[in-house]
């Protein structure tokens, strides 16, 4: 790619005529979708033309599921891990190995990445958003790469918030209970002239887990847990519509998030902050034909994180005599791990456009720039910040070329300085049956640009003037492209005159030179650390059932499965680990809310995971958690609310991800009032 | 490799299956579908189903534009009626004059209009039309019984259907209402409108347009529904999925029975040359309640069966019958 070319991308927009056409209606106006499905490939769609399986969480199961926090509701998705990595920090994968900093989703709110570069992950307490502030969820369950590019590896998530216009007047929200629990939120809704506009807040308190699975000793013993939550975030929501084609979304935002994270059995908990902020800005212009879309976001976040590792001679045999003898010129000091001064940032811009060529064949295309920088001296072995420049340009045609047959052809062409340019194809078939039923089919060869951290991560321990004491973990200088080829077979039904839905999807996955740290010699301390490298391979097959039943307004009956056959092996030249159980075989979850009576809804989730062990986490038993929740709707002076009395694993106590993660029952209180 | 082959494999067989043999067959009443798509192919049925019924010896036969603008299959030259399911077929059958005796169906008002107001001048062939519009009269009574105390209907029309604004104009007054009406250009601010009109308004009605204004302003429209607890009534079932408190539709295979049995009125008495068609609204409808919205918005709403039997009930046979344009046609 040279830069005419991708200049020649951008002013192309500019040139398409704009002009509304007084056009006579049709019946095909008349039954046109109005609820549509956009993350599957970018293009206004219906869930029965998606070429990939998607699950809708609206509010109805949002409210019934009884989660406090978000990623509490990505176990509603089938074949979706949501686990505790510590007390708040959270981890979710699909389909992909479960390490502390999962990274192979793109997860979006409105549209926005939220992936942090620098740990190349999602920090979800940094979202800036509560529960009560989510729409809707849409989740595509498959890889996603050649419509959203590297990060949707495994899949795509848009959190989409609720609008301006949709939000009542002011809306307040508190949350009290276990783990000494205190939440509080707020989003006004205003207008000035045409801008529309909610500004909201929230405040988030918690210890995090009570306690750890078994004691250990030590001199600062880990009986009570302190890997607490202390999170202030700050948002802005405008909508301004100028003209009947214009229509411009913004959000700003802010804040603050402090997490105590675990650090080892010597030192106990440490503090990592984030400070953060982000800008987006999208303008959306219908045309006579289609619409395009201009979409500028940034996203900052300083990270601190003061982590203390421990005096030298407590974490090695060395004593406060030999130290000076190992290491000439140095004394017995303690050591810090820290990510003082991290920074992670991305700006992104993306111009697309969509348009029918004719009554058969629709086209989404589109160019995006993308920056991401960080700096940390401990990740990356030196104070410089680094960055990456990412070019992607993606199509999606939508070819309608017989009557009930619809195909799919996305294309992502990426380029960025790491692995140089590559693409990501998709083809998809669909083939609708009656108005009830669908069959589809597709097959994807995507591919990933490894993170940032793993291209570039340079950490070892030094004494606080630099002299290196012991390699954790480097990298190779070189990285490749990660691949997966995916073939997917699905059916979408409706029964009951639309009642019950039934969701299956058959699927086998081969993953490819995928990046992980090995093992490796070092001439250091101990000998040993480990270096980033592409390699490791594995095959996924399994099914995926989703069922939805609504017989009426009373009763929201929802089953969601996943089989998952998993087999590959961490490559290591001594002992390759079978990684057969990393996955768990069985992973479902029922939810079922009944309405009694007016005003009153029972609601409950069960969830159960079969034995496996979590990459980053401990080998664990199967676990069943069964949340229950009660809601009375309230009203008084213009007022309308609702309390929830909210109990989370009511059942046995059960190993969170880690064995340290004792997770037992919590009882919450959750009380909110809308004024219209 | 291997998935990509049994991928390419799956697909050919696939594609194989698709192969059918093509038939064609001479009849009296023949159905030209603009294409083969599921709402054309369930107006046919409803159209076969309503002829079967009454047992008349009709014979009929059909066949898709596409297949007779390829060649594939050809018109019976001995046809009585040349029934057409949508715009695009009914267009062809205008403009191109291919057969005597014309009925269109399962096409909008506005959109034949502006076919038989082309410049060739109005079609002798044309001999009647089932439209998909649902009459004001019909709406506005259902906006009467799931609020008796409204005294004000609201309602945005882009310029696609700026012309039926006349007709509930006339249908509101003389229920005694007022009718709340913007009209919105390329300039028109969507939201300041729609604020406006919501604001001094008891129900809302969506007169349908383009779809792509439908698809843009329905989330607005919905949206401030639910802020100004006003209840919309839209125009399909997906419009009450998406929030809507009610819609009034009548579905492919309604429009297929109505025009199956003025078919066979048609076919028994034809009509000669006159100074008038009969662009007649779908005598079935159906309505969809989201009850969601209704409990959210504190009302309480009949079910569907209720509410068209009291529609029934207050306006007498008129709301089933629906009531028929008539159109003048100049220089005729």
């Amino acid at each position: 790619m040279n830069v005419s070319w991708r200049l020649a991308l951008l002013t192309s927009f500019f040139w398409t005529p704009i002009c509304l056409a007084n056009e006579p209606i049709t019946e095909i106006d008349l039954y046109a979708d109005v609820d549509v499905i956009k993350t599957g490939t970018r293009l206004h769609q219906p869930v029965m033309q998606v070429p990939a399986s998607v699950t809708v969480i609206d509010q109805q199961m949002i409210a019934a599921s009884g989660a406090t926090q978000i990623p509490q509701l990505l176990r509603l998705v089938p074949g979706f891990l949501s686990y505790s990595v510590s007390g708040n920090q959270f981890g979710v994968s699909s389909h992909a190995l479960s390490p502390d900093f999962p990274g192979h989703l793109d997860v979006m709110v409105d549209g926005r990445s939220i992936y942090q570069p620098i740990l190349s992950t999602v920090i979800w307490t940094s979202l800036g958003i509560a529960v009560e502030d989510i729409d809707y969820i849409e989740v595509i369950r498959g890889s996603n790469t050649s419509t959203y590019g590297s990060n949707a590896f495994f899949g795509a998530i848009n959190i989409v918030t609720m609008d301006a216009l949709e939000s009542p007047k002011l809306s307040l929200r508190t949350l009290y209970g276990s783990i000494d629990t205190q939440e509080f939120s707020g989003r006004y809704a205003g207008s000035i002239e045409d801008f529309s506009y909610t500004v909201s807040f929230l405040t988030q308190q918690n210890s995090g887990f009570e306690r750890v699975s078994e004691p250990k000793s030590g001199p600062w013993p880990l009986h009570t847990r302190k890997d607490d939550l202390n999170n202030q975030q700050f948002r802005l929501q405008g909508l301004y519509t100028p003209t009947l084609n214009d229509e411009v979304d913004i959000t700003f935002g802010f804040g603050k998030d402090r997490i105590k994270v675990p650090e080892n059995d010597v030192r106990g908990y440490h503090n990592r902050q984030f400070d953060s902020n982000y800008q987006h800005v999208r303008w959306t212009h219908q045309l006579d034909n289609g619409d395009v879309a201009l979409s500028f976001y940034h996203n900052y976040t300083h990270i601190e994180d003061d982590t203390v590792l421990g005096l030298l001679s407590e974490l090695t045999p060395l004593t406060p005599a030999t130290v000076p003898v190992a290491f000439p010129g140095q004394v017995d000091e303690v050591l810090l791990g820290d990510i003082r001064n991290g920074l992670s940032e991305r700006y992104h811009l993306e111009l697309q456009h969509t348009f029918d060529i004719n009554q058969q064949l629709r086209l989404v295309w589109g160019t995006v720039y993308r920056v991401d920088r960080l700096k940390s001296r401990f990740l990356l072995g030196h104070k410089d910040t680094i960055g990456e420049e990412q070019y992607q340009l993606f199509g999606n045609a939508e070819w309608y070329f017989l009557p009930d047959w619809r195909a799919n052809f996305s294309l992502m062409l990426e380029e960025n300085s790491i692995v140089g340019t590559f693409a990501s194809p998709r083809a998809a078939l669909n083939y609708q049956i009656n108005s009830d039923h669908m069959l589809r089919t597709s097959i994807t060869a995507g591919k990933r640009t490894p993170s940032l951290l793993s291209v570039y991560q340079n950490t070892e321990i030094t004494f606080a003037d630099g002299t290196p004491i012991d390699q954790i973990i480097g990298n190779t200088g070189s990285a490749d492209e990660e691949k997966i080829n995916v073939l997917e077979v699905g059916y979408l039904g409706t029964f009951l005159d639309g009642d019950l839905t039934l969701d299956l999807k058959l699927f086998k996955e081969e993953l490819r030179d995928a990046r992980y740290d090995a093992e490796a010699v070092a001439m250091d301390l101990d000998g040993e650390r480990r270096v980033w490298r592409n390699g490791l391979d594995w095959d996924n097959q399994g099914a995926e059932v989703q069922v939805r039943y609504q017989p009426n307004e009373q009763w929201l009956v929802s089953w969601q499965y996943a089989y998952m056959d998993i087999e590959g092996f961490l490559p290591d030249d001594n002992d390759p680990e079978d990684i057969g159980n990393h996955l768990p075989s069985h992973n479902t979850s029922l939810l079922v809310a009944y309405r009694p009576l007016p005003g009153w809804e029972l609601s409950g989730v069960v969830y159960h995971t079969s034995e496996m062990e979590w990459t980053g986490g401990d080998e664990v038993d199967e676990i069943t958690r069964l949340d229950l929740r009660v809601s009375r709707d309230l009203r008084f002076a213009g007022w309308t609310g609702k309390l929830e009395l909210l109990a989370h694993n009511v059942m046995d106590d059960y190993v969170d991800y880690d064995e340290d993660n004792h997770f037992e029952r919590r009882i919450f209180v959750r009380l909110k009032f809308d004024l219209e | 490799m291997r998935i990509i082959k049994t991928y390419i494999a799956c697909l050919i067989t696939l594609s194989l299956m698709l192969c059918a043999p093509l038939v064609q067959a001479g009849s009296d009443i023949v159905l030209l579908l603009s294409s083969d798509a599921l709402p054309y192919r369930e107006v046919e049925q409803g159209i076969r189903v309503a002829l079967v019924e009454r047992k008349d010896r009709l014979t009929i036969s059909s066949l898709t534009l596409d297949s007779l603008l390829k060649g594939e299959k050809t018109l019976p030259a001995d046809h009585r009626v040349l029934v057409t399911i949508g715009t695009r077929a009914t267009r062809h059958a205008l403009q191109e004059n291919i057969s005597k005796s014309i009925y269109a169906s399962f096409v909008t008002a506005s959109g034949l209009l502006r076919e038989i107001s082309s410049e060739k001048g109005f079609p002798d062939a044309l001999k009647g039309a089932v439209v998909l519009d649902q009459p004001a009269k019909r709406i506005v009574t259902l906006a009467k019984l799931i609020n008796p105390h409204a005294q004000k209907l609201g309602t945005v029309v882009n310029g696609s259907a700026a012309n039926r604004l006349e007709e509930f104009e006339q249908v509101v007054k003389k229920e005694g209402l007022e009718l709340m009406a913007a009209k919105l250009f390329e300039g028109s601010n969507p939201i300041a409108d729609l604020k406006r009109i919501f604001a001094h308004s008891d129900v809302f009605l969506v007169i349908p347009d383009k779809a792509r204004f439908n698809s843009k302003i329905a989330k607005w429209i919905l949206f401030l529904s639910y802020r100004h607890r006003v209840p919309v009534i839209g125009y399909s079932q997906k419009y009450t999925e998406a929030g809507a408190l009610i819609s009034i539709f009548s579905t492919p295979r309604q429009v297929g029975q109505d025009t199956g049995e003025r078919l066979l009125g048609y076919v028994s008495a034809p009509k000669q040359r006159s100074s008038a068609v009969r662009l007649q609204y779908p005598r079935y409808f159906s309505l969809s309640v989201n009850d969601k919205v209704a409990e959210s918005l504190g009302l309480k709403v009949d079910n569907e069966a209720h509410l068209k039997e009291r529609m029934r009930g207050e306006h007498g046979a008129r709301i089933e019958d629906g009531v028929d344009l008539v159109l003048e046609v100049v220089g005729k």
